[in-house]
């Protein structure tokens, strides 16, 4: 209603009036209030000017000549507009300057945000080859071990199920074999249908363990790696790794079985071939590969000590084995090469960020899924990207770029190699804080350093992974030297020492844990020997055990690594189970 | 007589203020009362008028306020501070001094014109 008063009051004026006021007001541009007032003011001057104009034609008259006194219209415009800009109170002028000013940002943080999408890797080096150059040793290709273990992968028959009736099964897991029966176990531990099936699945592999013997007796291994340019080399899976470990469980049993019906040499042929391929598989190579050669190896030793366990072996054997073992703990190699790992994330970041000269070295969320997405299923479980596209972009504006984060990676690896050459014990006194403890970072750090967080792989607990492994074998070749001795001397030795000194043993086994000898003690007719473990004290044997009580070497940090004998099992945790009384007294 | 538009400019505040001095008046009725004071030598240009008030209730010199007349006519009627007063007292003493200078360069010539 007002509005159209103010209309009719426009209209009232000349005609020339209303529209030399509208363009005044139009080129004003300010608040509408403030126009709506100055409007007003403008409208009372002129109806004030022109009341005393007796005819019509007197008053266009002079209101032509009141327009031209009132001067240019922009002119006009634009000081009214300065005029009433400056009558506005402060606190106004703050929000008006504090949304310009905002406006302004978001202005620049979109150039930027379309300045960051638009980023492009630039892929400079092909890390595949790099790889390829590594791994391959400059030799006969006949010498290679990698085609001959194809062969007995082609070859190779999955366990069969364990056949069950339906009263029999507990749960549908028990008929896969492999889940069935326990590592380390001895033949009596087993049920007779998993011996049965056990066997079968041996016997369908003969002629694959045949050529994978063969295999393992070549001096070397190398397979082709393959991908596309587009992949990242991460994403370069190694089918052969989980075959081989396959065949690891298959040598095992086979060498348990073996030794259970009195054939020890066969027994132990079995289990140095096993040890044998882990061998093919340490050296630069990528971590997993290396903690597979160690795993195998791990496992072989393991079966040998369940087999020292649980049969009397001639003098001779034992002697054989050991000194085959020996033979091969100094060809193989127990620190970790990260060389090849490093490719790993530098081929990432050379994928994910831009280079570090036009494009600043920042992260480009465009290529982001490579971290959560199908490129990277070997380190997790996602099969699609995790995060939408805002906050991949909110990610690449808040991460470090990429000079901080190649340089925070290169000190992890340096160190990493540096400390490798170092065992528990030593790093245990220089008192090393190896693992890069992200989850204590500040926020703000993990979510700036976030590919860090996400690609870093715990090489300090590798480091301690190896060592481990090589002390299980020093482990069992002490150990085979003590029962050589008894045999020729009826007796335990009375401390290491006399094995070195008689020849039964080349060197005192180190324990990596302690810098002293492993700890040896007799204990009537029989022996103890064990390290120091991860915590680097001698808690007097202490052993540790797992959930279901029975005895897991490493599972407690506070516990010592016992080899010999095997401590007996202790009852299994009881989860306490509560009353409603117990809980709410009273209730 | 019309002034020099540039000149005006300079004492068009303090007349403005020495107007409404005497009495609150709005803008059409301010500029007819500077014409008819000063004998209509001076005159306030329409263009200049309006930002010329609002610049000075932007330095609080004046305030602006709507209000009906005897018509019934809405107008926006300006009256002058305290803090117009006081710089209405500032600047006559400048232009006293001024016009006490032009004197003595003209030789009180202006004084007898």
């Amino acid at each position: 209603m007002a509005k159209e008063n103010k209309k009719d009051q426009l209209q009232n004026l000349p005609a020339c009036v209303s529209e030399f006021i509208r363009q005044v007001i139009k080129k004003m541009r300010y608040r509408h209030k403030v126009l709506e007032d100055v409007k007003a003011e403008l409208m009372a001057h002129f109806e004030d000017e022109l009341k005393n104009c007796a005819t019509g034609a007197e008053r266009d008259e002079k209101a032509r000549q009141l327009i031209a006194e009132f001067g240019d219209v922009k002119l006009l415009a634009v000081l009214l507009r300065r005029a009433k800009k400056r009558c506005r109170p402060l606190w106004r002028t703050i929000v008006a300057r504090s949304f310009q000013t905002i406006g302004v940002l978001i202005l620049c943080f979109i150039f930027y945000c379309v300045y960051i999408s638009l980023g492009q890797p630039n892929i400079s080096i092909n890390y595949l080859h790099e790889m390829t150059n590594l791994n391959r040793p400059v030799v006969d290709e006949s010498q290679n071990a990698a085609p001959l273990y194809q062969k007995a992968f082609d070859l190779y028959k999955e366990p069969p199920d364990i056949e069950f009736t339906e009263e029999e099964l507990v749960s549908w897991n028990d008929k896969i074999l492999l889940n069935a029966i326990r590592e380390n176990e001895w033949v009596d531990e087993l049920t007779e249908k998993e011996l049965t099936a056990l066997k079968t699945w041996i016997s369908s592999n003969t002629e694959a363990i045949e050529l994978f013997k063969q295999a393992t007796e070549k001096p070397y291994c190398w397979w082709e790696r393959k991908t596309d340019d587009k992949s990242l080399i991460i994403s370069i899976l190694a089918p052969e790794l989980g075959k081989v470990k396959n065949f690891s469980r298959l040598l095992s049993w086979r060498a348990v079985l073996k030794a259970n019906s009195g054939d020890i040499e066969e027994a132990f042929d079995d289990l140095l071939t096993c040890y044998r391929a882990g061998r093919h598989f340490q050296g630069p190579r990528t971590l997993i590969e290396q903690l597979t050669g160690w795993a195998i190896q791990a496992k072989s030793i393991g079966t040998a000590f369940v087999i020292l366990q649980h049969q009397q072996i001639e003098g001779l054997l034992l002697k054989e084995f050991q000194t085959n073992l020996e033979k091969l703990i100094d060809e193989g190699s127990y620190i970790p090469d990260y060389t090849i790992e490093s490719f790993f994330w530098k081929d990432i970041l050379q994928r994910c960020y831009t280079d570090n000269g036009n494009g600043s070295g920042h992260l480009i969320p465009g290529r982001l899924n490579i971290f959560t997405g199908k490129d990277m299923r070997v380190l997790n479980d996602f099969e699609n990207p995790v995060l939408n596209y805002g906050q991949y972009l909110g990610l690449s504006l808040i991460t470090t770029d990429r000079d901080k984060i190649r340089q925070m990676f290169e000190n992890y690896y340096d160190n990493a190699q540096q400390w490798a050459h170092k065992t528990p014990w030593q790093l245990h006194q220089e008192n090393v804080d190896f693992e890069m403890d992200m989850d204590d970072w500040p926020r703000l750090k993990q979510i700036r350093y976030w590919p860090v967080t996400v690609l870093m792989p715990a090489l300090g607990r590798v480091n301690q992974i190896a060592y481990r492994y090589k002390l299980h074998t020093d482990a069992l070749i002490t150990i085979t030297a003590l029962l050589r001795y008894r045999q020729d001397k009826d007796q335990y030795p009375k401390n290491l020492d006399e094995l070195v000194t008689t020849g039964y043993l080349k060197n005192l086994p180190m324990d990596c844990f302690s810098n002293k000898p492993l700890v040896y003690k007799k204990t009537g007719d029989d022996f103890q020997l064990y390290s120091y473990g991860p915590n680097c004290i001698d808690d007097g044997g202490k052993p540790s055990y797992n959930e279901k009580g029975k005895y897991r070497m490493w599972s407690d940090e506070d516990a010592d690594a016992i080899f010999w004998p095997e401590p007996e099992p202790k009852e299994p945790k009881i989860i306490p189970t509560y009353s409603p009384e117990m809980l709410m007294p009273g209730y | 007589m019309k002034f020099e538009s540039q000149l005006l400019k300079g004492i068009a505040p303090v007349v403005v203020l020495e107007i409404l001095s005497r009495g609150p008046m709005y803008g059409y009725e301010l500029s007819q009362s500077i014409e008819q004071r000063s004998g209509e030598i001076l005159t306030l240009g329409k263009g200049t008028l309006y930002p010329l008030l609002y610049n000075l209730e932007a330095k609080k010199l004046i305030k602006g306020k709507w209000e009906s007349n005897q018509s019934s006519r809405k107008r926006r009627y300006y009256s002058i501070t305290g803090k117009g007063k006081d710089e209405l007292v500032r600047q006559k003493a400048q232009l006293q001094e001024l016009t006490t200078g032009l004197n003595l360069i003209f030789g009180g010539a202006l004084a007898t014109v």
